[in-house]
């Protein structure tokens, strides 16, 4: 049922209006175009695609999970560039399969393929075509999910869950729980019933070794709580986060700066409600505090994005100067896509110099990354797509300007295109509820080197809404 | 002190100020038997953070000292409080505490009174569940009566307003339905207390998977006999879908509960926004006769190229279809509704999760329950408006269905229970409250107030026939306007079966990182005492 008494308050009226375009399913297959150097694969499916991974190797092996339309199980498919087909390897999985992973299992340091199903998980293999791969149960527990799985290395995986995070491994009878530890949990009303919750865990890397992060959790209008697990998973520590003002968390990052774990969270204020308001962007140091009070940010900016739109912080050395600094993504503009990407640099003496560099692209963007080098020039790059096109913009050199990346791209890679459809808001009972009605399904690029070349490749997954799901790859030029 | 509130023009409803003085805000208010008297007290469950003294043990090096030496330090820690406060009613109306407030730990998830003398207060931990007890000698303690892990264990959270205990037997005792991991244990309830071993153990039922590993939805069972033949029957409405998936577990006599039954689907089965068949919004006993019956609710739909004009005439006043089934072989609903009809306006919540007052109620005390549905006015102008002027006036109007003896539902005609709610985008506060909220005045029908005019609030009394006066019963002028009509609430405080009133008035504090202390506005029903 659409809330249509609260049609007038949408953002973009126009889109409760929009007719979807014709439903034009390109065969399943996989297509290839060249361009200006560039090589294009676009995998189409034969449905919607519920998951991809990646099988490093000199090539590596692309899979999907894919849910075909008008039959009732789910499929598994091997997508062969050299040979440009979309290989079946098993059409008969039952439906409840909806995760794929690639994970090293035996700590050979080679990935296997893993299925999962809620409660259970696979390996798959030979993953040849011929003959279909088996699927062989590596163990079943209540409420696992192959979607939370974080690599514990030698082999082994640590599954979070609702208040528990749990080890599996090999065990003499073959593969099992290994160890057990509680998570923070949450009981609230909600809906007709209650509902438990567990902040989510991220696994990190900082200078000191493996780390387990799991929050943040809000603790009044000021403070937030993270929960630090040692690899081993025996020690746990909470750090406390204080919130200039009072403010209500919008989203929240675990990342590691300089080696060492920091929080970046933004945030919209907890007294006043301003509906067009702008996020802030808070980053905390991640140690002690015995008084619970919580540790200030040592890095406060206003962002661009609304409330509803997205925000992401990534760290990246973007100056070459050896000190880790805080790149920004966000929208700019009420819904125009429009986006800025703002560097903080790292001054090196714990601080971030007062102008930042950025750059404004006018471009209607549904989704980035900005994780790897696909130039060669040792930067990282910001991929964008925008009006289905995959776009590339390489990051300026340190000194030569105050832009971050260049106002025009260097590639643009074509495909068909996904429109926006806006945001809604809506105001009831509960306070204020915006929803991006971008096509959620639509993944953000990718960057994996496939052909071991030491130079990334892009990939894309969507799920037009009016379509079958697809996989974009590209191989881009040499510069 | 208790301060004596004019009542303007009412003859019958009259409503006492009584303020109480609380360290933070209350999370639970509950009125219990304590002492025996007939007096009741009332329990009120305070959480605050406020700084204190944390004891830390630490080991550390020191010159000249060889090895480690053991040290306290005591660091300022700001911590989490929860207390139990019992206050006792006076002569003059006004309220005291009983006793010293109990501390209550973080493990402590829910409270409730029951008829139990031995346990007036049930309280379900982490741990099991304990009896909170009065005497003169030791005040407010804790006796454990259950030890089990508990459902909720571990999540720190307190949940006002859970009810666990109920007499499922029939032997007037209450029984415990004690959520543990995995399901519901079943002790029975004896002149002792409450049996320490379950009688039966009701397992959580698995409707689907969680959407995301990290939550996980349970359904809160609640009690009632649904089948008509006067046993309390066990029902897990699903905690998303609400009806339109559940589970029944009958009562087989004694206490005996069978084992689940699934009217409208199993577990795992497919999505219920995929079913065929009526959107099931409630399973209930709505014309009085004892069995539950099923209510659905579709709502027409517009084509899609309706055109504006439409659409929000459509927005302001959605037709609904309702049909009435009851519930046939194997407790689905039989195959042709028992009742159909048509009427405008909003009453149950749809997928939007915007809850509005609306809903089937039984308003004028004859068992039957009545439909209240609202619609809305605004002007596309307004709607246009909005971004500029940061806010929004809507119109909203009740509109009531009597539900007569013959089952028929009859629109009730010259009400006038409109208002309007303001809608401030820069500092959102829904601007008036409006509710057919509890019984004021003890005639078994309900009352209609409007609350969140600034310091006015206005009761009109149900009259027979579902029937509400446009011209207030009761014109109230509250001592200091709610600050949020959040914390506004209507409940029965002091158990004479009289809705009452409680206002939460934080105060202002002294560093902002710590709760705020609040002052409780009690406007109770009924003759000062």
């Amino acid at each position: 049922m659409r809330t249509r008494w609260l049609a007038p308050l949408t953002l973009a009226a126009a889109a409760a209006f929009a007719q979807d375009p014709a439903d034009t399913h390109p065969p399943p297959g996989v297509r290839v175009t060249r361009d200006a150097g560039a090589t294009l694969y676009e995998a189409s499916g034969p449905g919607i695609i519920l998951d991809v991974a990646i099988l490093d190797g000199e090539p590596a092996q692309i899979f999907l999970l894919a849910a075909p339309e008008g039959l009732e199980r789910h499929a598994l498919y091997r997508v062969d560039l050299k040979s440009t087909a979309l290989v079946a390897l098993r059409g008969d999985l039952d439906p409840a399969f909806d995760r794929l992973s690639a994970v090293d299992l035996d700590g050979d340091g080679k990935l296997e393929l893993l299925l999962g199903r809620p409660g259970r998980l696979f390996t798959a293999g030979p993953l040849d075509g011929e003959p279909p791969p088996k699927l062989i149960k590596l163990f079943s527990a209540p409420g696992v999910d192959l979607a939370a799985a974080l690599d514990a290395g030698s082999g082994r995986l640590d599954i979070p869950g609702v208040g528990l995070l749990r080890r599996f491994g090999p065990t003499d009878d073959g593969w099992g729980l290994l160890a057990r530890r509680a998570l923070p949990r949450r009981a609230a009303r909600h809906q007709y019933g209650l509902r438990l919750t567990t902040p989510p865990t991220t696994l990190l890397t900082p200078a000191s070794g493996r780390l387990l992060v799991s929050g943040p959790e809000v603790v009044g209008e000021r403070r937030l709580r993270s929960r630090l697990i040692e690899a081993d998973g025996t020690a746990q520590r909470e750090v406390w986060s204080r919130l200039p003002e009072p403010e209500r968390l919008q989203w929240s990052w675990f990342k590691v700066l300089d080696g060492r774990p920091v929080l970046i969270v933004t945030t919209n204020s907890a007294d006043k409600l301003g509906l067009l308001e702008r996020q802030r962007l808070r980053l905390f140091s991640l140690y002690g505090d015995r008084t619970q009070e919580g540790v200030g940010p040592w890095l406060e900016r206003q962002t661009t994005s609304r409330r509803w739109q997205r925000v992401e912080p990534f760290i990246d050395d973007i100056d070459g100067d050896g000190d880790e600094d805080v790149v920004v993504l966000q929208f700019d503009g009420l819904g125009s896509g429009k986006i800025r990407a703002d560097a903080l640099v790292n001054n090196g003496r714990r601080g971030f110099e007062a102008a930042e560099r950025s750059t404004v692209l006018d471009r209607p963007v549904t989704t980035w990354s900005f994780d790897g080098d696909l130039t060669g020039d040792g930067l990282t790059d910001l991929v964008v797509l925008a009006e289905g096109d995959l776009e590339v913009y390489p990051t300026v050199t340190a000194g030569r300007s105050r832009r971050l990346v260049a106002g025009k791209p260097q590639w643009t890679f074509p495909g068909a295109e996904i429109p926006r459809e806006g945001a809604s808001v809506e105001i009831g009972s509960r306070g204020v509820v915006v929803t991006d009605d971008r096509p959620e399904s639509t993944g953000r690029p990718t960057l994996a080197d496939l052909d071991g070349d030491g130079r990334s490749e892009i990939l894309l997954a969507e799920n037009p809404k009016w379509g079958f799901g697809r996989l974009r790859v590209v191989f881009v030029p040499s510069s | 002190m208790a301060a004596w509130v004019s009542a303007a023009g009412a003859a019958q409803l009259e409503l006492t100020h009584a303020p109480l003085d609380l360290p933070g805000a209350p999370a639970q208010i509950t009125p219990v038997n304590l002492d025996g008297d007939p007096i009741l007290e009332l329990a009120v469950v305070v959480v605050y953070t406020a700084w204190e003294e944390l004891a830390v043990e630490e080991t550390s090096e020191i010159d000249d000292v060889e090895g480690l030496v053991a040290m306290m330090t005591i660091v300022p820690a700001l911590l989490e409080n929860r207390e139990l406060w019992v206050f006792d009613r006076q002569g003059d109306g006004s309220w005291l505490p009983l006793a010293e407030p109990l501390e209550l730990a973080t493990e402590m998830q829910s409270i409730e009174s029951t008829s139990h003398p031995k346990i007036p207060l049930l309280a379900v931990t982490d741990r099991g569940c304990e009896a909170i007890t009065w005497s003169g000698d030791e005040g407010l303690t804790r006796q454990p009566l259950i030890a089990a892990t508990t459902m909720l264990a571990g999540s720190g959270a307190f949940l006002p307003r859970l009810s666990w205990s109920h007499d499922l037997d029939g032997d007037r005792w209450p029984d415990l339905l004690l959520p543990v991991v995995g399901g519901w244990q079943i002790h029975r309830g004896t002149a002792d207390g409450l049996s320490s071993e379950p009688a039966q153990t009701l397992a959580t039922p698995s409707f689907e998977r969680t959407v995301t590993p990290w939550r996980l939805d349970l359904p809160i069972p609640e009690v009632r006999d649904v089948d008509g033949d006067g046993r309390a029957d066990v029902l897990l409405r699903h905690p998303i879908y609400g009806w339109r998936r559940f589970f029944l577990h009958r009562n087989l006599g004694g206490g005996r509960l069978s084992d689940p039954i699934g009217p409208l689907g199993e577990s795992e089965s497919p999505n219920p926004e995929d079913d065929a068949g009526p959107r099931i919004v409630l399973f209930d006993d709505v014309d009085g006769d004892g069995r539950a019956e099923y209510v659905s609710q579709e709502e027409a739909e517009l084509e899609d190229d309706a055109g504006v004009r439409k659409e929000m005439a459509h927005a302001k006043r959605p037709p609904h279809r309702y049909r009435l089934y009851d519930a046939g072989a194997s407790w689905r609903p039989a195959g042709e509704p028992r009742r159909e009809f048509e009427t405008a306006g909003y009453s149950f919540p749809g997928a939007s999760e915007v809850r509005l007052p609306g809903g089937l109620w039984d308003l004028d005390g004859d068992g039957r329950r009545d439909l209240v549905t609202l619609t809305l006015d605004f002007s596309v102008l307004q709607a246009a408006r909005v971004f500029v002027a940061r806010s929004l006036k809507i119109g909203l109007d009740f509109h009531v269905l009597c539900q007569r003896e013959d089952g028929s539902f009859l629109p009730v005609s010259g009400l006038d229970l409109s208002g309007e709610f303001r809608l401030d985008l820069n500092n959102f506060r829904q601007g008036q409250l409006s509710m057919f909220g509890g019984d004021f005045d003890g005639d078994g029908r309900r009352d209609f107030v409007q609350i969140g005019r600034g310091k006015e609030v206005t009761i009109h009394r149900g009259a027979p026939g579902c029937r509400f006066p446009s011209t207030p019963d009761l014109q109230l002028s509250l001592v200091e306007a709610p600050r949020d009509l959040a914390l506004v609430d209507v409940l029965d405080l002091d158990g004479d079966r009289l809705s009452d009133l409680v206002v939460v008035q934080p105060k202002s504090r002294e560093r902002a990182i710590e709760s705020a202390a609040v002052r409780l506005d009690l406007y109770l029903s009924g003759e000062p005492r």
